[in-house]
């Protein structure tokens, strides 16, 4: 099943408003750019556009109608003092919550080092471990993704990939028995790994693999399979 | 300027609570214009319509209104983003309306708070039971309503209660899964089947002619 095949199964999940709300960013930015899948949603709009009139009607409250236009047309009045009482609320609370801040910073620092050190020891433990070389643009890095059986999480790390071009964003998809599932977007400087921790993709999605991809296009960096 | 209902007591008898498609272009050209009236008559015509589609989503009418004086001032605003086929206009606006609807009930909270009242309810057995007919006159697009719902109710029960809860509720595939104790595989495949035969269904239907 290649990444392509999730965008053709989720086209009417997409129409519909059915995908969550960064699968639906993610298949937005992928339409902008795949002409398949861009008239294919747009037939699915067409044939589906009275969908919506299946719900029962609801009586405008009295004036409502009158309302509605004149606010459309004039634009929603503003009531600057309510901001003004908003941000004096939130000068304040700013300022209570630097002081707290600045007292907690150090403990951050040492609960930081403190994940660090477990992250290292969970990939000498981990046991379904799998790494794949990754080329881009002249960069030679790599891919490693490992589960870790005490936190029963996912584990990934990127390292010595280049950014993203602008427009395009790398991707982590899950390989899963029940087919392929989008991870979260990663980011990459080609100075320093990305590392990443993820919750299992729900007990019926047994995960057999991972795909690194470039979206919108789709473009696969690296496939790997336990 | 004139309100419709101020159009209907100056010329004696009502606007016709129907959108030809002839008049859907005209209404399309007038908002092009930057024609108020044709705004007030474009509400009278749909915001029933617009107020149970996000009422239904997010289970709060002050948010519903709230909706539907944002997808109205998109209508004004961004008309030129409509399609130029006058059977494009009511369909463009419906789905604006939905989009707002499900923008806000995309948000963490608001969506942990449906899930709360929905969870208090049971699933209707028959989720497209038809309410009295209202007088046509009073509800314009009704016959279109009537045969959105002739569609749905010809698929199976359990397609209309994912449909239902998917598309007219508003829930993720993972929640309805959990409401209904089904695999989520079961979710998707059921919403599949349901839409693919929905779609050559609604396909075919036209404007609102008279």
């Amino acid at each position: 099943m290649s990444v392509h095949d999730w965008y053709v199964e989720n086209r009417i999940a997409f129409v519909t408003g059915l995908l969550e709300k960064e699968e639906h960013a993610l298949f937005t930015s992928h339409v902008e750019r795949c002409p398949e899948c861009g008239e294919a949603v747009m037939t699915l709009e067409r044939e589906l556009a009275w969908l919506p009139m299946g719900v029962t009607p609801v009586a405008p409250r009295p004036g409502l109608t009158h309302r509605l236009a004149d606010q459309a047309v004039r634009g929603r009045p503003r009531y600057w003092w309510r901001w003004a009482a908003a941000l004096g609320t939130a000068a304040s609370l700013l300022l209570a919550v630097r002081v707290s801040t600045e007292a907690r910073a150090l403990a951050v620092s040492q609960g930081q080092l403190n994940a660090i050190k477990d992250s290292l020891a969970a990939i000498v433990g981990a046991e379904r471990l799998l790494q794949e070389t990754v080329r881009r643009d002249g960069y030679e890095g790599g891919f490693l993704i490992f589960y870790d059986q005490d936190t029963e999480r996912w584990n990934v790390v990127v390292h010595d990939l280049p950014p993203a071009r602008p427009g395009e964003e790398y991707r982590l998809w899950f390989v899963t028995s029940r087919g392929l599932l989008p991870g979260p977007a990663l980011r990459a400087n080609g100075a320093r790994p990305t590392f990443l921790t993820l919750p299992a993709p729900g007990p019926t999605n047994a995960v057999v693999g991972a795909v690194l991809t470039v979206e919108p296009g789709g473009v696969e960096l690296a496939r790997v399979r336990f | 300027m004139p309100t419709p209902s101020e159009e209907r007591s100056r010329t004696g008898r009502p606007l016709t609570p129907v959108l030809a498609q002839s008049r859907a272009l005209s209404l399309h050209e007038r908002l092009v214009a930057r024609d108020e009236q044709a705004l007030a008559e474009l509400i009278e015509l749909i915001a029933p319509w617009l107020l149970g589609l996000a009422q239904a989503l997010l289970e709060d009418s002050g948010e519903a209104e709230e909706v539907v004086q944002e997808a109205f001032a998109i209508v004004w605003n961004k008309i030129g983003q409509a399609p130029a086929d006058p059977r494009g206009l009511l369909p463009w606006v419906l789905r604006v309306t939905r989009n707002r609807a499900i923008d806000r009930l995309r948000s963490r909270r608001r969506r942990l708070l449906k899930v709360a009242r929905f969870a208090a309810r049971a699933v209707p057995v028959e989720p497209f039971a038809e309410p009295e007919e209202p007088n046509e006159a009073r509800a314009p697009g009704w016959h279109v309503h009537r045969a959105v719902h002739a569609a749905l109710e010809a698929l199976p029960p359990e397609q209309q209660t994912v449909v239902w809860l998917a598309y007219f509720q508003g829930l993720t595939h993972a929640r309805i899964a959990e409401r209904l104790s089904i695999p989520v595989g079961t979710v998707k495949t059921r919403l599949r089947l349901a839409f693919d035969k929905l779609r050559p269904l609604l396909a075919p239907m036209k404007d609102w002619i008279v």
